[in-house]
């Protein structure tokens, strides 16, 4: 799962994140520790929900195999 | 807390637009402002063209769509390689990010103007120059990988050159800069309309933008989590080339918090137009909602109040 795009996202949202640390006594070290926050966010909702759908599908082939086979 | 008018216009629209406010611009007075902005942009460009004509800015005008050609070579090995995107959205993608958006360099400008710093205003020569090269690189990069058949067919050719030379930008920005240019001692006319009021059209321009922004917010859940993360960190990436570029050209801190801010945004005007007719199969909506729903609200919120405190602290 863990695969090279998750890599760059949570790579880019480290970045951020160390950025918006280094300059948290700004208004842009607060901008960059929301963007932070938001790529890191949606970064584990999109595969968990991927995650999520890949494990529906797998269910719902499996359980058509089972009644086909059973047939 | 001080906030800056224009951001504060453009949260507003975004705030409306989340809360589905009956908040209504007709698409006319839309259009209108942006030939407004566009038209005010190169007058002021063009006045100090005459002022600053020199062989140094066309060495610089070179080197300035030099980048133009770099930064979407540098943006789709990102997209293809790492996000894994069909080769042909990479390349209409990495198009949008090598050229540049008008809105944020009005944007910019504001906020220069409001924070008193002093730039060279024939960097609107720079925009205006900087449309054209990211389409070609982008169609080039289609027909490299094979994502787009080489079509040498007359209409193509004629698309791909009307788009190029008659789009919108070039039309009014160029236009208007070359007005600028040879009626120097007559813009004062024209001032009241396209000087004085420009802050206030560019509030409303951002309000718009604003809410345009907001309605995209929806379509960020199809783009998926490496569209947000591509279309923050672009914007960095080419905002350091032209950074790095601008501090060998010798500009003042204003001018390189502007070409920084020109390297960092992404087209969603002229190039969007382009790519429909010179790659039709791409995915526009794709493209459409990482510069305008993710770069264009990034760099007004966060990257040019982050570029103007780095460039001030750093490079003034």
């Amino acid at each position: 799962m863990f695969d090279r795009t998750m890599s760059f996202e949570f790579t880019v949202a480290l970045c951020y994140l160390i950025a918006g640390i280094s300059l948290k006594s700004t208004p842009v070290g607060f901008s960059l520790l929301v963007v932070s926050g938001v790529i890191f966010g949606a970064s584990v909702l999109w595969r968990s929900k991927t995650l999520v759908s890949r494990v529906k599908n797998g269910a719902a082939s499996a359980s058509l195999r089972y009644r086909q086979e059973s047939k | 807390m001080q906030i800056d008018i224009g951001i504060a216009f453009f949260l507003l629209g975004m705030i409306a637009a989340i809360a589905r406010a009956e908040i209504q611009f007709p698409k006319a007075l839309y259009q209108s402002l942006t030939i407004f902005l566009m038209i005010a942009i190169g007058l002021k460009g063009g006045v100090a063209l005459a002022e600053h004509a020199s062989p140094t800015l066309f060495w610089q005008s070179v080197a300035v769509v030099l980048m133009g050609v770099a930064l979407p070579i540098i943006a789709f090995p990102i997209l293809a390689y790492i996000g894994k995107l069909p080769k042909i959205d990479a390349a209409s993608i990495a198009a949008h990010y090598g050229s540049v958006s008008v809105g944020t360099y009005a944007v910019a400008i504001a906020y220069l103007d409001a924070m008193g710093i002093r730039y060279e205003s024939y960097i609107a020569l720079f925009v205006v120059l900087l449309e054209m090269p990211a389409i070609l690189v982008g169609m080039a990069l289609a027909r490299l990988v094979g994502a787009q058949r080489s079509d040498n067919s007359a209409t193509n050719k004629a698309s791909l050159l009307h788009e190029l030379f008659f789009n919108q930008g070039m039309v009014l920005m160029g236009g208007a800069l070359i007005i600028g240019y040879l009626s120097v001692e007559q813009v004062d006319n024209v001032k009241p309309l396209f000087i004085d009021l420009f802050a206030g059209v560019l509030a409303l321009f951002l309000l718009e933008m604003g809410i345009t922004a907001g309605k995209q917010l929806g379509s960020l859940k199809k783009a998926g989590s490496f569209a947000i993360a591509f279309g923050t960190t672009m914007p960095v990436l080419a905002g350091i080339v032209a950074l790095t570029l601008g501090y060998y050209l010798g500009l003042s801190t204003g001018g390189l918090i502007l070409l920084t801010t020109l390297g960092a945004s992404a087209s969603y005007i002229a190039v969007p137009a382009a790519m429909r007719v010179l790659l039709p199969n791409a995915n526009h909506s794709l493209s459409i909602t990482m510069s305008l729903g993710i770069t264009f609200p990034f760099n007004v919120i966060v990257g040019i109040p982050l570029y103007t405190y780095l460039i001030t602290s750093y490079f003034s």
